[in-house]
């Protein structure tokens, strides 16, 4: 379960002065469910994951993750959450299977506990051809599966991912949708965000359009379309964010 | 703090996997030390071997009582030059070390005890042509004295009552060095220099190279404290500067274990050094690399890229070159027993590290320069673990 609670993430700039990369967001997931956080690049989808991971501190307002406090006890907030981005890389000269083990000893996994996760994910990805491989020398698509792999080694119920498919090819993107829908019907809370319209439309249970760094709307893709009057997503999308602009 | 070992852990095994550590941390060190001592083995040999002089002699048979005595000494190369030929020419032609020219006369007036002059035509930018001229000099200084001598005698009186003292020189019963002179001058240096570039070509890559490959988010969302990171990666950069210094020192120690020709003059006492002057080695220099460890994974968590790593570190590298540098030569100035030079990163230690060499500790300079040091490597550390958890520090890229 999250609730996000007026969060708030303001940046000094050189140039800019103050930007408000997040400004007063809030909205709640629940487990088996997959919000999906809709927004053009720069809008505040990967400073708002990155608050609830708790890689940035929030300006102001809070958000329970996992029942825990996001201010107050971030070590257990980092405990139960695994966070995936299209931009995390691994480690070039570790093998994909060091890379794994390296992360659960991360997570405090040790000796027996930590082999019977690592061959479950291993074998739930199907890493086990290039196991012993560089992260260097894997293909891209290799390479989001060992992410994947990281990201649910400790099994946590919370899970964020920014943007998971970007650049990766149609049968890698679909890989990764099906296997957030897997962990969607395991119970697991998670948080997907994208400037997909299409991976927004079919993966997420709700979408939470964001613009400038505040929410334009939150509701299931039939509330959305309700709202604005439009038929596809993009063109919903865009009635949302920019109303004077024509969708056509 | 708990998981640094982890990070610790997986840096090393990645720096074991790095090709560029291989040589900058283990093999270079190692690799320049030997060659060092064997050049530095030549020079020494080659300066202090009584090896002969190359002497040019324009009109020879006048100068035949001098180069009689030359070449009794048999340090000497005599070779004639025609009596028209510039002096000058020859030498810039490096056809010999000093050119002797005999005016015309010089014979009969010698044998008429007259003091006939004769020229010595030297090289002053040549040390070469120098120690020629030094050589010549003893051989008539020595001429002149038995002459004398042999004079006084003939009249009958005893030679010593125009000696007014005798000067007897006696070596110190003191500390015997680890290594020859120009060793010891340049060994504490070269300890210093691979403390800090040890580590150098894989700070960039520590946090920096992280924040560029967006590796470091992988981390961030772990549970475990940045502190904890930031030591975690400190401890391995540290443990490479380390290295780095010992591979240095055991490149030092096997040259003087092996005792081959060219370094034995260098090495004359064999491995030489005690154990305090190991403890002294010990206590300055491992402040020293933590200090540098801590530098520079700060200057690698502040930056933006790797690119700016390298930037920063170009600047830093004079910082600690130029008091480096200096301690080369602190042997031959005024300042080297100083106290305050105990106060002055960097040159301390190498100052103690000097004295280390020579066997000599001097305990306050000691206790300084550790404090100074564990000071200091206290301060380096803060930082980057500061700088480490400084979010517009670590998210900027």
């Amino acid at each position: 379960m999250i609730e996000v609670h007026d969060l708030v993430k303001h940046f000094r700039d050189g140039k800019r002065g103050v930007v408000k990369a997040v400004d007063g967001v809030s909205f709640e997931c629940r487990p088996g469910e997959i919000f999906g956080l809709l927004g053009a690049n720069g809008a505040g989808k990967t400073t708002l994951l990155r608050m609830l991971s708790t890689v940035l501190t929030p300006t102001s307002g809070t958000a329970i993750v996992a029942d825990y406090d996001l201010i107050r006890q971030p070590g257990q907030v980092r405990r139960s959450i695994g966070f995936m981005s299209s931009t995390t890389a691994l480690y070039a000269r570790l093998t994909a299977g060091e890379f794994i083990r390296y992360i659960g000893n991360l997570y405090g996994l040790r000796g027996a506990d930590l082999e019977r996760r690592v061959k479950y994910v291993v074998d739930l990805l199907e890493i086990g051809d290039y196991h012993d491989r560089l992260c260097d020398k894997l293909s891209t698509g290799e390479k989001q599966r060992v992410s994947l792999a990281r990201t649910i080694l400790h099994d946590p119920p919370v899970l964020f991912f920014d943007e998971p498919t970007v650049g990766l090819d149609v049968f890698a993107s679909r890989k990764i949708r099906e296997f957030i829908q897997e962990r969607k019907e395991q119970g697991k809370t998670i948080v997907f965000s994208t400037h997909i319209m299409s991976e927004a439309e079919h993966l997420c249970d709700r979408i939470c359009v964001i613009h400038d760094g505040r929410i334009a709307a939150i509701g299931k893709f039939e509330e959305l379309k309700a709202k604005t009057g439009e038929t596809h997503l993009e063109r919903v999308f865009i009635s949302l964010v920019s109303p004077t602009e024509d969708p056509a | 703090m708990s998981g640094w070992f982890c990070v610790f852990r997986k840096e090393m095994r990645e720096f074991t996997r790095d090709r560029r550590l291989f040589f900058s941390a283990l093999l270079g060190p190692l690799f320049l030390e030997v060659m060092i001592i064997l050049l530095f083995g030549y020079l020494d040999l080659s300066l202090s071997e009584e090896k002969s002089h190359k002497l040019l002699v324009i009109n020879a048979t006048e100068g035949a009582p001098v180069l009689d005595l030359l070449d009794m000494t048999h340090r000497f190369e005599i070779r004639n030059l025609s009596k028209n030929s510039n002096p000058d020419d020859a030498l810039r032609n490096k056809k010999g070390r000093l050119v002797l020219q005999f005016p015309d006369g010089f014979a009969r007036r010698y044998q008429a005890r007259e003091a006939p002059e004769f020229y010595v035509i030297v090289d002053r930018s040549e040390t070469t042509s120098m120690i020629a001229l030094e050589a010549v000099r003893s051989v008539v200084e020595t001429a002149r004295t038995e002459t004398v001598r042999a004079r006084i005698r003939e009249l009958d009186l005893d030679d010593k009552q125009f000696d007014p003292f005798v000067l007897r020189a006696r070596e110190a019963e003191i500390s015997q060095p680890f290594a020859s002179e120009w060793l010891v001058g340049i060994l504490p240096y070269l300890i210093v220099i691979w403390a800090f570039y040890g580590g150098f070509s894989i700070v960039g890559d520590l946090v920096a190279g992280e924040k560029e490959r967006g590796s470091l988010e992988t981390l961030l969302v772990a549970p475990i404290s940045r502190p904890a990171i930031a030591f975690g990666k400190f401890t391995a950069l540290a443990s490479v500067s380390l290295v780095a210094c010992i591979s240095a020192l055991a490149g030092v120690i096997v040259m003087a274990l092996i005792r081959i020709p060219i370094t034995e003059r260098l090495f004359q006492h064999g491995l030489a050094l005690s154990g305090l002057s190991v403890f002294a080695l010990i206590v300055t220099v491992l402040p020293l690399v933590i200090f540098f460890a801590g530098t520079l994974l700060a200057v690698s968590t502040f930056a933006r890229n790797q690119r700016e790593v390298q930037g920063y570190l170009s600047l830093l590298s004079f910082v600690v070159l130029v008091p480096a540098v200096f301690s080369q030569f602190i042997g031959y100035t005024g300042v080297a027993g100083a106290k305050w030079i105990a106060f002055v990163p960097i040159l301390n230690t190498a100052t103690v590290i000097r004295d280390a060499l020579l066997n000599r500790v001097d305990w306050f300079s000691l206790t300084v320069t550790a404090s100074v040091g564990i000071l200091l490597a206290a301060v380096g550390l803060f930082t980057a673990v500061r700088l480490f958890m400084k979010e517009s520090v670590l998210m900027r890229v």
